[in-house]
């Protein structure tokens, strides 16, 4: 299945993209989707745990729920500029 | 006229001013702060308990229905304590000044600089080298000289964070710092006052308003560890698109007003972001306070009484301040240059009497390119044949920027026409034609390492810009062929269009070692001999230590770093080239 994913801010720097879909496992958990997503662009290494996950626009509060197709996943780090 | 006469009239000027400013601010003080009447009941007119004058001020929002004249009441009564006067707070103390905010303090310690203005918009051109907190409470009153204005010079402090905070109804987080965000929170969790959080950067901003009872979450509920220190991008480096903050401080100024008024609904819970690309918002559901939160929670450890002691720099990593980072010292001295030293190189070996320029003297005077962006590019590994060509720069500097080796090196040490106007542009020009006397031996290898945005903006002439893209990432290929020249770099478009220009008047050792490389690889160790002096500059001379460090693990022994980069450059040599 296919899931979206948004970085945000300094994961998006990192990553270099904003927007992207990526093919994961059916049935994968936020876990493992997440597991790839560092696989995938190991520079986001820098904001793993520093940053707020959202699933559909919620914030993900259980790393082991399982996403659908089509889930929207963001990456969203800290602002500390002003 | 001279340089001091100038200085003198611009002093004058700037005095002359400030004054006129604070007669005029005087003068409207007087005129509208003078109503401070309450009206008697039962006598000439009754109402909430606005002032006349407060009434005919306010009056486009208190007869607007979903607010009207109670919520302004409770606004006039109210206060907000902004910490920071930069981006963010600028339009908020300036929103909440103007909509009748009893009391307004600002906290900051920052002295106002030129580079601020184009976003920090309570601030004037006067004020530069001012306090901001100060600078902002003068725009502040003379927007509204009936309500009260506090500045708070001193900042935000461990030692003062609680006082502060809790001497005012709501809290605005317009800081620059993750020490300072982490401070603000903490505090409010305490002293039980919302927090409103608004941040940006680049195109980029982000706001929520924090520690609503009973439920909303705190900045360690969402960010229970600190950012890394390589996330908290400074506006200085990273830039900072003037509206940006502009939006997202005056969002804080409107959370502020609904939770003083209690009209509308906070953003307790939700996060709001903003892509200035796009002009998009959206909103994230946020988790709500959370029981293990060391700030918040039932168990909190962070507390009224080890408050002050915290420990937020080791915690974050990071100073009290968006500073620029401190000057390090990577490598030897005997692998560094100082910017004298880059001066006499650039000149002309016939004029060079010594390493101290005179001071109207511009051995080379910085180039301001006045053509299209070159496109990025994603390419980290940009082989050397590729340089001359379009990717870093536009055509109409082709020759000064790109050309890698030597001959541009010649131009810049041309002797210089007079005046200080079209040096850049000779030095270009005179790419295409050298002249004699330098070109004997090819001059060292310039390379620029600051990103390419910068480079544009404002360079020297001769220098090649070759972004850094820190630690992590590979040197770009062009630098590692100079040791290990390959096959593809000759076989590349760019090189043949360059070479023959270049190996007509004087070929290149290092060039020739790449026309070897069409045939036969050399040993590296020849070829890095062959690199030569390669001179390394950046902004600071922080990144331009890296670089070379990195250069010579690889063996490139001519690696030089300039020692404080540009910034030093024009601190000594060229003052004309601008700092950022």
């Amino acid at each position: 299945m296919r899931v979206r994913l948004l970085f945000f801010a300094r994961a998006r720097e990192l990553a270099g993209v904003g927007e992207t879909e990526v093919e994961v496992a059916s049935h994968a958990t936020a876990a493992v989707v997440l597991k790839q997503v560092l696989e995938t662009w190991p520079a986001l290494e820098e904001v793993s745990g520093r940053c707020v996950l959202a699933v559909n626009q919620e914030y993900l509060e259980d790393m082991a729920r399982i996403l659908k197709e089509g889930d929207e996943v963001a990456v969203l780090p800290p602002v500390s500029g002003g | 006229m001279d340089g001091s006469q100038d200085a003198l009239v611009a002093s004058l000027r700037a005095e002359n001013q400030e004054l006129i400013r604070r007669l005029a601010s005087q003068d409207s003080a007087q005129q509208y702060r003078s109503d401070s009447t309450v009206p008697q009941a039962g006598l000439a007119w009754e109402g909430c308990g606005l002032t006349g004058s407060q009434v005919a001020r306010y009056s486009r929002q208190l007869v607007l229905p979903s607010f009207g004249p109670q919520a302004q009441a409770r606004l006039c009564k109210g206060s907000v304590l902004v910490i920071g006067a930069g981006g963010l707070g600028s339009p908020a103390v300036l929103y909440l000044a103007a909509g009748g905010v009893g009391r307004v303090g600002i906290v900051d310690t920052d002295a106002l600089e030129l580079s601020n203005l184009h976003r920090q918009i309570a601030h004037q051109e006067v004020s530069v080298g001012k306090h901001k907190a100060a600078s902002a409470a003068v725009s502040c009153r003379a927007l509204n000289s009936s309500i009260q204005v506090i500045a708070h010079e001193q900042g935000l402090l461990p030692g003062n964070a609680l006082d502060l905070v809790s001497a005012y109804d709501v809290v605005l987080d317009c800081s620059d710092n993750a020490p300072t965000r982490y401070l603000a929170s903490d505090a409010c969790c305490i002293a039980a006052k919302p927090l409103v959080s608004g941040a940006a950067l680049g195109m980029d901003g982000q706001l929520t308003t924090l520690c609503v009872a009973p439920a909303g979450p705190c900045y360690r509920c969402l960010y229970p560890q600190a950012p890394a220190l390589a996330s908290c991008r400074r506006c200085a480096e990273a830039g900072v698109l003037g509206v940006a903050p502009g939006i997202i401080g005056t969002l804080q100024a409107l959370e502020a007003i609904k939770l003083l008024t209690g009209v509308g609904q906070p953003l307790t819970s939700r996060l709001l972001l903003l892509d200035c690309l796009s002009t998009g918002f959206r909103t994230i559901k946020l988790r709500h306070r959370q029981p293990a939160c060391i700030a918040c929670g039932p168990h909190a450890t962070i507390t009224a009484s080890n408050l002050a002691s915290y420990d937020y720099r080791a915690f974050t990593g990071q100073p009290f301040n968006d500073a620029a980072p401190p000057s390090i010292s990577l490598i030897p001295a005997a692998q560094r240059l100082s910017v004298q030293d880059l001066a006499s190189r650039m000149q002309p070996a016939s004029t060079r009497p010594s390493n101290q320029l005179q001071p109207n003297q511009q051995p080379a005077a910085f180039s301001r390119p006045h053509v299209a962006e070159p496109e990025a590019s994603n390419d980290s590994m940009i082989p050397i044949s590729r340089l001359p060509s379009a990717d870093f720069c536009a055509s109409g500097c082709v020759a000064a920027e790109t050309v890698p080796i030597g001959h541009q090196q010649a131009n810049s040490c041309n002797p210089l026409p007079e005046g200080d106007e079209g040096q850049g542009a000779k030095g270009f020009d005179s790419a295409s034609q050298p002249s004699g006397g330098v070109q004997s031996s090819a001059g060292p290898l310039l390379l620029d390492v600051r990103p390419k945005e910068q480079f544009a903006a404002a360079h020297l002439p001769g220098f090649v810009n070759v972004p850094y893209q820190g630690p992590h990432k590979p040197l770009p290929a062009f630098l590692l062929e100079l040791c290990h020249p390959s096959q593809s770099v000759n076989q590349a478009p760019g090189v043949s269009s360059v070479l023959p220009s270049l190996s007509a008047s004087e070929p290149d050792a290092r060039i020739q070692n790449l026309e070897l490389g069409l045939s036969q690889t050399p040993k590296p160790s020849d070829q890095c001999e062959a690199a030569g002096e390669i001179l390394v500059v950046c902004r600071r001379g922080n990144d331009s230590q890296e670089v070379v460090q990195q250069l010579r693990s690889l063996g490139i022994t001519g690696a030089m770093d300039i020692i404080g980069g540009l910034t030093a450059w024009s601190q000594s040599v060229d003052p004309s080239f601008p700092i950022y």
